[in-house]
C-alpha cells in the first residue's frame, strides 16, 4: 500500500518534469531576456492564430458532434448504427494525414480557414464519442417528466438533456482544444504557424534554444488556461443518476419527412472526415503503383512503429497501474492529486514533453540520452491518462473481496493483489495498451526529436517523404497506420460506452 | 535489416542495467553513426554504397543543419555522433568554433578544391548548390526578373513571392547577406521581407506552390527543380529558374559540408567514410543520381543538366565564418521564427 | 360523464400485447388504484394516459378533452398531467427549487414564493431549497416530486410505484402524507403499485390489472371480498379456495357448511373463497359436536404478536391451511384444534 504509493508520487514527479523544466528553463533565462522573447510581434502573430483556431473550431466540433450524436442516437435517422461506427472511424486517421489528403485534393489551401476546416473534421470524434455515449446513459425518465411539466420536445432537450451533456462536451471540447494546441503535422503542411510548429522550426534552426523555450512557455501558459477554464465550467458537480430505477430505451424523435434530409449532415461529415483521405489515399496509391512499395523500408518502419507500440503502450499501463489501483481501492485526496498531475502532465504538447526530455538528458541523465527509455517516458507521460481510464474501469469491476479472500488464504499482498485483480483486470489492461499504443503510433514530434538512432517509424517516414512532397511515396505509409489504427478504434468506440458514466 | 538490428539491440540495452552507453552503435565494432542534414536519399544511397565497398554498417539519425550543430555542442564529448553532414555550412562553422571537430585526413583534403572548404581543414565540402529565383514563366517576363536578390525586400514585390525562412538553406542565404552586406543592411532587407513574402515549410513546397500560381517566386535553391524535372515535373512545369549572377548575394553557392566528431569513437572508419564521400564513388552519386546537387570533388564533373558551377559568377563567401547564431537572432527579431 | 374515461384502450410492442383493450373511469377528485403483477400493463396504461407513448387503439378522455383517439395524440406536454414516478426523477442537475420551479408559467418574481408554498404543503423546510436532490432522502425526493407536480396545478396525478423504493416505515408515511396533499387540492389520483396493501388502504377504486386486461374493478371492500377469480382473490390476500357443494344459500364443504355471501337459487357445485382471518382456532371441547372441523397442528412460528400456523384437516390429511393467530393463544405442533368459520363465503362466478 505504501510502497504502491510511493511509486505513484514517482512517477507522477517524472510525469510533470516538462511542466517543471518550462518554469525552470524560464527561471533560467533571466527575466528581461525571457520577455524580450515573449512579447514580440510573432508571438502575438501565433497567439492570435491560436486563439482564434481553437474559438472557431471547438465551438463548431461541439455543434456538429452534438448534432451528429442527437440524429444517431435519439431519432430515427436510417442506418444510424452504422453513422455512429462511421462517425468514429476517422479517429484512425492521424490528424497529418488528414491535411496530407486535403492538400492532395486543394494544393493551395492554406491558413486558418482551413486549419479550421480541417480541424473540425480530424477531432469532432473527440466529442461525438462522449456525447453520444451520454446520451445512450441519460435517464429517459427525466425527459418524459419534463414533458409532463408542460415542456415541447425542444425546451425538453435544451433545459434537460443539454444541461446532462455539459461533462461530456467540457471533456471532449477540452481534449480537442489541447490537440489544436499541440498538434504539428496537420498545421505544418497547411502552412498555419501555431505555437507548435514556431517551436519546431525554432528546434529545427537553434536545438533547444531560449527562443523554442519561451514559446514553450507561452504554449504551456495557453493549456493551463484550457484546464483552468475547463475546471471553472465544471464545477464541483457531477450529475450522477439519483434513482435506482432501470433506465428504460430512449424514446426516439421521429423526423418524419426530414428523414432522409437529416442524413445529408453525417453524409457530409463522413465525405469530408473519411471520404477524402479516402479519395487521396486511393489516388496516390494508384499513381504511385507498385514503385511505391519498397517493401524493405516499409518493412523496417512497420517493425519499429510496432515494436515501439507495444513497449511504450505496456510501459505506459504498468506505470498507470499503481494509481488506478489506488483510486479505485484506496481512493483519497493524496490519490485524486496525482491522478491530477498526470491529467495535468498529459496536457502538455509532445513537442514540450520532447524538448523538456532533450535538455535533461542531455545535460545531467546523458545514459538515458537518445535511448529507448527516454522516448518511452516521453509516451507514458503523454497518453497515461488513456492507459488509466481503462485500467480504473476494469479493476473497479473486480470485487475488493477476491482480494482479501485470496489473502485469508495466505497470499501475500502483492501475490494477492496479482492472483485476483490483476488477474481479472487483464482485458481492461489489454483495452489500455491498445489506447496508449494508438497515440503513440501516430506521435510525430516527440518521436522525431527523442528517437534512438537509425529509428523510423511509418509517421516519421511518412513525414519526410512529404516533406520532400513526394505524396504517392508517402501513401503507404498513410495506409499502414490507418490500417493499423482501425482495430483500436474500434476499442475505444467499446471502450466509450463505459466510460460514460464517469 | 542490419539497422533493424541495431535499433533492436538499442532497445534492449536501453532497458539492461549495464546500458551506460546510450548510442547502440557504440556496441558494434565496425560502425558509423551519421547525423544527416542533408536531403534523405542522397545520404542513404552514399550510405548503402559505403557499407557494400567497406562493410562498415552506417546509422542515420536525420535532422535539420542547425538542430544537429546546437545538439551537437551541447551533447560535447558524449557526442554519439561520429559523422556530422549538412546542406550549409553555418552548421558546420559552428561546430568547428567550439572546437568539436577532428581535422579530415590531408589526402582527403586534398581531393577539393579550396574554394569549396575552409582554410584550416576542420570539415570538407561535400557537394553545393546555387541560389536561384524560381519563378512562374506564365507570369513573369525575363525583363520583369529582380535584378538582385536584394530587390526582393522593395515594395513592388510585396507579396508576390516566397521562401521557407525556418529552413538552414534560406538561413544560410541571409548568412552571406549578412558577411557580405553587414549587419544593418541585411536587418533591414529582412524587415523587407517579412512584409513582402509568403512562407512555406520547405523549398520544394514553395516551388509547388509557385508553379500552382499562388505566388510568382520562391527564393530557394536550383536541384528541386531538376530533381522533379527528372521525375514526372508536375510539381515544376511551369516554372523556370533565374540565376542572379553578377556576384550578386542572390548568387550564393552554398558549400555542403562533412566532418568528423573529435569525440568519436569510430574515427578511421569516419576518416575513409569523408575521403570516399569525396572521392570518386561518392562524387559520382552526385552527377549521376537524383540529386542535381554540384560536385565538388577536384575534376569530378556535375550532372550534364546543370548550369555548370564556374558559370554561376558566384560572390566570394568564406565559409568557415558563416554564422548562424546571429542569423537566426536577426530574423527572429524581424519576426520570421 | 366521468372525469377520466378510457375506452377500449390497445397498446403493443412489437409482439407483445401490453394493453389488450381496457376500459375504466375515473371520478372527479377521487382516488384510483391500478394494481397487479409486473407486467400486467399497468405501467402503459399509465404511460399512455401521460402522454409518453401513443395508443394503438381506444380513446382517453379527460375532462371533456379527448387526449387519444386512435394513434392521434396529444403530445405529453399540453396535457397538464402531474406524474411522480417510481425514483421521484428530480433533475439532478438543478437544485430543489429548481426542480419545483421547473413546470410553473407564473411570471418569474412568483416563483420562488409559490416554490416555499409548496414545499409547505408537502411538508418540508424551505431551508432544502438550495440542496441538491442526491442531498435529500428517498422519501423527501418524493415529496419534492409531488411539489414540482402540484406547481402546475395538474388536472389529474399519476403515481408511479412512487413509495416502493421507500423503506417500510417512511412508506406508510410517505403514502399518507401525499394522499392528504392531493385530496386537500381535490385531484383527481391514478395511482399504480404491485403492492395490494397499498392498494387497498390509498384506493377510492381499486382496479385489478392481469395480462394486459382489467380484470375488476370497484370499491377495495368490494373487491377483497368478491373478487371476480381465484388469481385475483390471491393477488389481493391469502385465500383459501375450496370447491363446495351449494344448495340452499349454503356452502358444503370440508370446512363445514358455511353460508354465503350472495346467495343463488340453484344447487351446483362451485368454488368458493374463505379468507384465513374468518378462521378461528380454539383448543378442542371434549365432547365433540357433530360438524366441528378437527384439524392438528403441523408446525407453528412465532412472529411476535401472531403465529403462523400449518393446520392439516382431520377429514383429509391433503389439505394445509395456513393461518395467522393471536400467539397468545400458545399452540404447539401436534396439538389437536378446532376450527370455527365465521362470517359468510364468496363464490365465484
Amino acid at each position: 500500500m505504501r510502497g504502491t504509493f510511493v511509486l505513484a508520487v514517482v512517477i507522477a514527479l517524472l510525469a510533470l518534469l516538462p511542466l517543471g523544466f518550462v518554469f525552470w528553463a524560464t527561471a533560467v533565462t533571466g527575466w528581461e531576456t525571457a520577455s524580450q522573447l515573449i512579447f514580440r510581434p510573432r508571438v502575438g502573430e501565433l497567439m492570435t492564430n491560436t486563439l482564434l483556431l481553437v474559438l472557431f473550431t471547438v465551438p463548431l466540433a461541439i455543434l456538429l458532434a452534438t448534432s451528429l450524436a442527437w440524429l444517431t442516437e435519439r431519432s430515427d435517422l436510417p442506418f444510424a448504427r452504422v453513422w455512429s461506427a462511421l462517425c468514429v472511424a476517422p479517429l484512425a486517421i492521424p490528424a497529418f494525414v488528414h491535411s496530407y489528403a486535403w492538400i492532395g485534393l486543394w494544393p493551395g489551401f492554406h491558413g486558418l480557414p482551413v486549419g479550421i476546416a480541417i480541424s473540425v473534421t480530424a477531432y469532432f470524434p473527440f466529442l461525438y464519442l462522449p456525447i453520444s455515449a451520454a446520451l445512450r446513459l441519460l435517464d429517459p425518465a427525466l425527459e418524459d417528466q419534463a414533458a409532463s411539466l408542460g415542456l415541447s420536445d425542444k425546451a425538453v432537450f435544451r433545459r434537460v438533456v443539454l444541461p446532462q451533456l455539459r461533462l461530456s462536451i467540457l471533456g471532449g471540447g477540452l481534449l480537442v482544444g489541447l490537440h489544436l494546441l499541440s498538434e504539428y503535422g496537420l498545421y505544418a503542411m497547411i502552412r498555419f504557424d501555431t505555437f507548435t510548429t514556431a517551436i519546431v522550426d525554432q528546434f529545427q534552426s537553434t536545438y533547444n534554444g531560449v527562443a523554442a523555450n519561451m514559446l514553450a512557455l507561452v504554449l504551456v501558459s495557453c493549456c493551463l488556461v484550457l484546464l483552468g477554464l475547463d475546471a471553472g465550467l465544471r464545477g464541483s458537480r457531477r450529475y450522477a443518476r439519483i434513482g435506482s430505477g432501470v433506465a428504460r430505451g430512449a424514446r426516439k424523435t421521429s423526423l418524419g419527412r426530414l428523414r432522409y434530409v437529416c442524413m445529408l449532415l453525417p453524409l457530409a461529415a463522413i465525405a469530408f472526415a473519411l471520404g477524402i483521405p479516402a479519395v487521396t489515399l486511393t489516388h496516390w496509391l494508384i499513381a504511385g503503383g507498385s514503385n511505391i512499395w519498397r517493401m524493405d523500408e516499409i518493412g523496417l518502419a512497420l517493425g519499429q512503429t510496432l515494436i515501439i507500440c507495444v513497449v511504450g503502450g505496456i510501459a505506459t499501463t504498468l506505470a498507470a497501474l499503481p494509481v488506478a489501483w489506488l483510486s479505485v481501492r484506496r481512493p483519497s485526496r493524496g490519490s485524486r492529486i496525482i491522478e491530477g498531475c498526470y491529467y495535468l502532465a498529459s496536457s502538455m504538447p509532445g513537442v514540450v514533453v520532447a524538448l523538456a526530455l532533450v535538455t535533461i538528458t542531455v545535460r545531467v541523465a546523458l545514459p538515458l540520452y537518445q535511448t529507448v527509455a527516454t522516448i518511452v517516458l516521453a509516451y507514458v507521460i503523454m497518453f497515461l491518462p488513456r492507459a488509466l481510464i481503462s485500467l480504473r474501469s476494469s479493476i473497479a469491476q473486480v470485487p475488493a473481496e477476491l482480494e482479501q479472500a485470496a489473502a485469508s488464504l495466505g497470499r501475500s499482498p502483492v501475490n494477492a493483489l496479482w492472483s485476483t485483480t490483476v488477474r481479472l483486470a487483464a482485458p481492461g489492461a489489454a483495452a489500455a495498451v491498445a489506447l496508449s499504443s494508438l497515440g503513440i503510433m501516430n506521435e510525430l514530434t516527440a518521436t522525431q526529436m527523442l528517437a534512438p538512432n537509425g529509428t523510423r517509424t511509418l509517421a516519421m517516414a511518412f513525414w519526410a517523404l512529404t516533406s520532400e512532397i513526394d505524396y504517392a511515396g508517402a501513401a503507404p505509409y498513410a495506409l499502414l497506420m490507418v490500417l493499423f489504427s482501425l482495430p483500436m478504434t474500434a476499442l475505444l468506440h467499446h471502450q466509450s460506452k463505459k466510460i460514460a458514466g464517469r | 535489416m542490419k539497422s533493424s538490428t541495431v535499433f533492436l539491440a538499442g532497445a534492449l540495452a536501453a532497458f539492461s542495467p549495464f546500458a551506460f552507453s546510450s548510442n547502440a552503435s557504440a556496441q558494434v565494432a565496425d560502425s558509423l553513426t551519421i547525423y544527416n542534414a542533408q536531403h534523405e536519399g542522397l545520404t542513404k544511397e552514399w550510405a548503402e554504397a559505403f557499407t557494400e565497398e567497406t562493410g562498415i554498417v552506417v546509422t542515420i539519425r536525420n535532422g535539420s543543419d542547425m538542430e544537429f550543430a546546437n545538439q551537437i555542442v551541447q551533447e560535447g564529448a558524449n557526442s554519439p555522433a561520429d559523422v556530422f553532414l549538412t546542406e550549409n555550412s553555418p552548421a558546420m562553422a559552428l561546430v568547428d568554433g567550439k572546437g568539436l571537430f577532428e581535422p579530415v585526413e590531408k589526402t582527403t583534403l586534398e581531393q577539393v578544391p579550396e574554394q569549396f572548404r575552409p582554410s584550416n581543414g576542420h570539415w570538407i565540402g561535400v557537394a553545393a548548390r546555387s541560389t536561384v529565383f524560381a519563378y512562374d514563366k506564365t507570369k513573369l517576363s525575363e525583363d520583369k526578373l529582380p535584378k538582385s536578390m536584394l530587390d526582393l525586400a522593395k515594395p513592388e514585390w510585396k507579396g508576390r513571392w516566397a521562401a521557407s525562412p525556418s529552413g538552414a538553406d534560406f538561413q544560410a542565404i541571409v548568412g552571406a547577406l549578412l558577411q557580405l552586406k553587414g549587419k544593418d543592411e541585411t536587418s533591414a532587407w529582412l524587415t523587407g521581407m517579412k512584409e513582402n513574402f509568403a512562407a512555406y515549410r520547405g523549398n520544394s513546397v514553395a516551388m509547388k506552390a509557385v508553379n500552382a500560381g499562388q505566388t510568382e517566386g520562391a527564393l530557394i535553391y536550383h536541384y528541386y527543380y531538376f530533381g522533379d524535372q527528372a521525375k514526372t515535373g508536375e510539381n515544376s512545369s511551369n516554372v523556370s529558374l533565374h540565376y542572379f549572377r553578377h556576384q550578386d548575394p542572390g548568387a550564393f553557392v552554398s558549400i555542403s559540408g562533412g566532418g568528423i566528431l573529435a569525440s568519436s569513437q569510430h574515427k578511421p572508419q569516419a576518416q575513409a567514410f569523408l575521403k570516399w564521400l569525396t572521392g570518386k564513388d561518392g562524387q559520382a552519386v552526385l552527377r549521376d543520381g537524383t540529386s542535381f546537387e554540384y560536385a565538388v570533388g577536384r575534376g569530378e564533373a556535375s550532372n550534364k543538366a546543370l548550369v555548370p558551377l564556374d558559370a554561376l559568377q558566384a560572390p566570394k563567401v568564406e565559409p568557415s565564418t558563416l554564422n548562424n547564431a546571429d542569423v537566426t537572432d536577426m530574423m527572429t527579431a524581424a519576426g520570421l521564427l | 360523464m366521468s372525469f377520466v374515461d378510457i375506452q377500449a384502450l390497445r397498446k403493443s410492442f412489437g409482439p407483445v400485447t401490453a394493453l389488450a383493450g381496457v376500459d375504466l373511469t375515473v371520478e372527479r377528485g377521487s382516488r384510483t388504484v391500478v394494481v397487479g403483477p409486473s407486467g400486467c400493463g399497468k405501467t402503459t396504461l399509465l404511460r399512455l394516459l401521460a402522454g409518453f407513448e401513443a395508443p394503438d387503439a381506444g380513446r382517453i378522455v379527460i375532462g371533456g378533452d379527448v387526449m387519444a383517439e386512435g394513434a392521434a395524440a396529444m403530445p405529453a406536454h399540453k396535457r397538464n398531467i402531474g406524474i411522480v414516478a417510481q425514483d421521484g426523477c428530480l433533475f439532478p442537475h438543478l437544485t430543489v427549487a429548481g426542480n419545483i420551479v421547473f413546470g410553473m408559467t407564473e411570471e418569474p418574481s412568483l416563483r420562488q414564493p409559490r416554490a416555499e408554498e409548496l414545499m409547505e404543503m408537502v411538508g418540508l423546510e424551505r431551508s432544502m431549497l438550495t440542496r441538491r436532490p442526491d442531498e435529500l432522502s428517498g422519501g423527501q425526493q418524493q415529496r419534492v416530486a409531488l411539489a414540482r407536480a402540484l406547481a402546475r396545478k395538474p388536472r389529474l396525478m399519476l403515481l408511479d410505484e412512487p413509495f416502493s423504493a421507500l423503506d417500510t416505515g417512511l412508506r406508510a408515511a410517505t403514502r399518507k402524507a401525499i394522499g392528504d396533499v392531493l385530496k386537500a387540492e381535490g385531484i383527481a389520483t391514478l395511482l399504480v403499485t404491485h403492492d395490494q396493501a397499498e392498494a387497498l388502504t390509498f384506493a377510492d377504486q381499486l382496479a385489478v390489472m392481469r395480462g394486459g386486461r382489467l380484470v375488476q374493478s370497484g370499491r377495495p371492500r368490494d373487491v377483497y371480498l368478491r373478487p371476480a377469480d381465484p388469481a385475483t382473490a390471491a393477488f389481493l390476500g391469502e385465500a383459501i379456495i375450496l370447491s363446495a357443494e351449494l344448495k340452499d344459500g349454503h356452502a358444503h364443504c370440508i370446512l363445514g357448511r358455511l353460508p354465503l355471501t350472495d346467495a343463488g337459487s340453484l344447487a351446483r357445485q362451485g368454488t368458493i373463497m374463505v379468507r384465513p382471518e374468518q378462521i378461528r382456532c380454539v383448543e378442542p371441547d371434549a365432547g365433540a359436536r357433530e360438524g366441528t372441523i378437527r384439524g392438528r397442528v403441523l408446525e407453528t412460528s412465532f412472529c411476535g404478536s401472531t403465529c403462523e400456523l400449518r393446520i392439516v384437516l382431520r377429514e383429509d390429511e391433503a389439505v394445509v391451511l395456513a393461518l395467522e393467530v393471536p400467539s397468545s393463544a400458545d399452540l404447539i405442533a401436534g396439538q389437536q384444534v378446532d376450527l370455527r368459520v365465521s362470517g359468510t363465503v364468496h363464490v365465484f362466478g
